[in-house]
């Protein structure tokens, strides 16, 4: 994989939290107030319980990207797809997840963990939002059912002066969400000045980052934070290393406090997975042991060792040194069945 | 023989103001004396650590907030190493916390190459400040008008200009200019001031001569008083300000983990091409002792800044043509931010600098 790969894997993480955060604004904002509705409640990869009748996975779990829930009883479940793959033969795996959320899902933020009704959304990028509609529409009611009210939501980043995501309805209409729906309906900009905000406290989401940018975090936030409290952390020479002790824990407890939808989730209680998951970390920790950068010191307690260096630009760093030790480069590791992604993530 | 009158001046106890007064007395006996200044943050346990006498401070005497010290250093001395050694005062200030004037009377070769660079090197424990043009040009021009100093004129600068993407360019420059033509010319060069000396004099009395850094170091062959509450009393008080305002923006000293960005503005549309974002990046890669990452370049800024001096980071935005926006991440430390933005202002350039306001998310 090229480093300008990476870069777009990069940009497309980010724009699909942006995406998820701006969507679920677009109901938890108050026109009138212009606060954020309390009343209002969401959910980032929240594990829902399907039924016994559920037609994809019965009595299983499924993670939809958002969730929100309005007063009245009812709600929205959604998918957003910054980058659907060229190859159409695999959209039947996007729609066969959507069409595991076409259930009386649990687990909703309710006493009963019920809701009277839901939607559900698709997101996906403007470039293929018209070629996925002909795909719904030319399948619908043969291959695709659903018997809930499906509505797909094409959402872009406008790159002009001022940027701003911009969200619009391209197929069906909210019922439960009419303002929502009036609003998109002509499409809405929602500015990338307010969103990077949120974007600051919600680095990762429940979809596995690209390895570098992960690394450039875990960086950031767990070994320097570490490093720099030693008394030999500014006199450190450019080639040397420091031992910093971790554990896997520590790194997805902190990372999940401070970058996670954890800010945003009405309830981050047992139905929230934690995110990042301790798959990703311990991917990340053999990546760096690959690149000497770290040693398992008792690998089955996650117990290991970083060494932190100090590099001019630490991202381009792990990038390079990704492509140098062929790690974290499989393209088509998102295209894989994403039940199963998100399933074994938490392993 | 000559009467010491340093001696005699050392020996004296003094107030904040008497010191000044005392400082102007020795004009007169001593043609060549000049004084040097500057406010400055000290941490708390570098403070004491100061007055615990060690090899290089030892502290002489203490009233009223005025401390004297003896500070010595190693120095090659006409090809010899030898030991320097020399005094200066420390005004604690009664205002700011942790706020200090450092004042001496000794030789350049001690304030130059002893006293101002142990100053420097114990960053980030000690912390100088960064005066803007704006600022500094407002700062000279009351010193100028409010004390009816006619004959005011900037003898010599030294002026570092933008010239290219992260070319700085430094020269000498003797303008012979007026205050507001120094300001004007060094615009033009797309520059900046690091050091200008300005020549001033009241329709009686002799011509002086004074120099201001922009760091806040003043040198000045008279008139020692004046200089102190003209410069090193607002400038003092910036330094405080800016210890607040620049203080606490980490993530983990607020609740909630919240972030408190800060922005630099423009009043034009400094990025209005596309061209500036890359012109800004390579600024900020040029900054010393950091990692610089494009997490994204074109047609919006985000990059994500490494602080090598004390483990600070932070993400940097250009989301308008108008401001750069500076989120503070987990750990920033006040002298991070100020580091950050003195880089900023040098290598890129000026704006003003506000709190962004972040609202309910």
């Amino acid at each position: 994989m090229s480093s300008k790969k990476f870069q777009e894997q990069i940009d497309d993480y980010k724009d699909s939290i942006c995406a998820i955060i701006g969507f679920m604004n677009l109901f938890r904002f108050d026109d009138n107030t212009k606060k954020m509705r309390k009343d209002i409640k969401v959910a980032q990869g929240r594990r829902m319980k399907t039924s016994a009748s559920n037609r994809i996975t019965p009595d299983n779990e499924v993670t939809p990207d958002l969730c929100v829930q309005g007063p009245s009883n009812k709600g929205v479940v959604g998918e957003v797809k910054k980058s659907f793959p060229a190859n159409q033969d695999l959209w039947k795996d996007d729609f066969a997840q959507l069409m595991s959320y076409d259930d009386d899902l649990l687990n909703w933020l309710t006493t009963s963990g019920k809701l009277d009704d839901h939607e559900i959304v698709l997101l996906p990028e403007q470039s293929r939002s018209r070629t996925v509609k002909k795909y719904f529409e030319d399948r619908n009611g043969t291959e695709i059912k659903f018997t809930k009210n499906f509505i797909i939501v094409e959402f872009n980043r406008n790159d002009q002066a001022k940027g701003y995501f911009f969200f619009r309805k391209e197929y069906g209409t909210f019922k439960y969400f009419k303002d929502v729906d009036a609003k998109l309906e002509q499409g809405v900009p929602v500015p990338l000045d307010k969103l990077f905000l949120s974007y600051e406290k919600i680095k990762l989401y429940d979809s596995k980052p690209p390895l570098p940018y992960l690394l450039h975090l875990m960086w950031e936030n767990i070994i320097l934070l570490r490093a720099s409290d030693d008394k030999g952390f500014s006199a450190l020479r450019k080639n040397s290393k420091l031992p910093i002790d971790i554990t896997v824990d520590q790194i997805v407890d902190e990372l999940h406090d401070n970058y996670s939808f954890k800010s945003l989730n009405a309830d981050n209680g047992a139905h929230q997975p934690k995110v990042p998951v301790k798959s990703w970390i311990k991917e990340a920790i053999n990546a760096l042991i690959s690149f000497d950068l770290a040693e398992w010191k008792n690998e089955p307690c996650g117990e290991c060792t970083v060494y932190f260096k100090k590099f001019g630009d630490t991202l381009k760093t792990f990038i390079d040194l990704c492509i140098e030790n062929k790690v974290g480069t499989s393209s088509d590791e998102k295209q894989m069945d994403l039940f199963e992604n998100k399933k074994t993530s938490d392993s | 023989m000559k009467f010491d009158y340093i001696n005699a001046f050392y020996s004296e106890k003094y107030t904040e103001e008497t010191l000044l007064k005392g400082v102007d007395s020795l004009f007169g006996s001593y043609p060549d004396l000049a004084v040097r200044l500057f406010p400055v943050y000290i941490e708390p346990f570098y403070w004491s650590q100061m007055q615990g006498n060690n090899k290089c401070f030892k502290l002489l005497k203490e009233n009223q907030g005025i401390y004297l010290f003896e500070f010595s250093f190693n120095a090659l001395v006409i090809d010899e190493r030898k030991k320097v050694t020399g005094k200066f005062y420390a005004v604690k200030s009664s205002q700011y916390k942790n706020i200090f004037v450092i004042i001496s009377i000794e030789n350049s070769f001690f304030f130059l190459k002893g006293l101002l660079p142990h100053f420097k090197k114990a960053y980030p424990n000690v912390s100088l400040t960064f005066i803007t043009h704006k600022r500094l040009k407002n700062l000279l021009i009351d010193f100028r008008d409010k004390n009816q100093f006619k004959d005011f004129i900037i003898v010599r600068t030294t002026t570092y200009s933008r010239v290219d993407k992260n070319k700085i360019m430094p020269s000498v420059n003797w303008p012979e200019f007026t205050l507001e033509k120094a300001f004007e010319w060094v615009a033009d060069e797309n520059g900046w001031f690091q050091n200008l000396a300005f020549k001033f004099k009241r329709s009686q009395g002799p011509k002086q001569e004074a120099s201001i850094s922009r760091n806040g170091v003043i040198k000045s062959t008279g008139y020692a008083k004046l200089i102190y509450d003209y410069f090193m009393t607002p400038i003092a008080k910036t330094v405080f300000e800016n210890v607040e305002f620049f203080g606490k923006r980490s993530r983990r000293d607020n609740p909630n983990r919240d972030i408190r960005p800060l922005s630099i503005g423009f009043d034009y549309d400094k990025f209005g091409e596309v061209e500036e974002n890359q012109k800004f990046i390579s600024s900020m890669r040029s900054m010393k002792a950091s990692s610089v990452s494009v997490m994204h370049g074109n047609p919006y800024v985000h990059l994500s800044l490494f602080d090598y001096f004390d483990g600070s980071t932070f993400d940097i935005w250009v989301l308008s043509a108008d401001k750069i926006i500076i989120v503070p991440q987990l750990k920033s430390s006040f002298q991070a931010v100020k580091r950050l933005l003195n880089h900023i202002f040098d290598n890129y350039a000026e704006g003003e600098i506000q709190d962004y306001k972040v609202e309910e998310q």
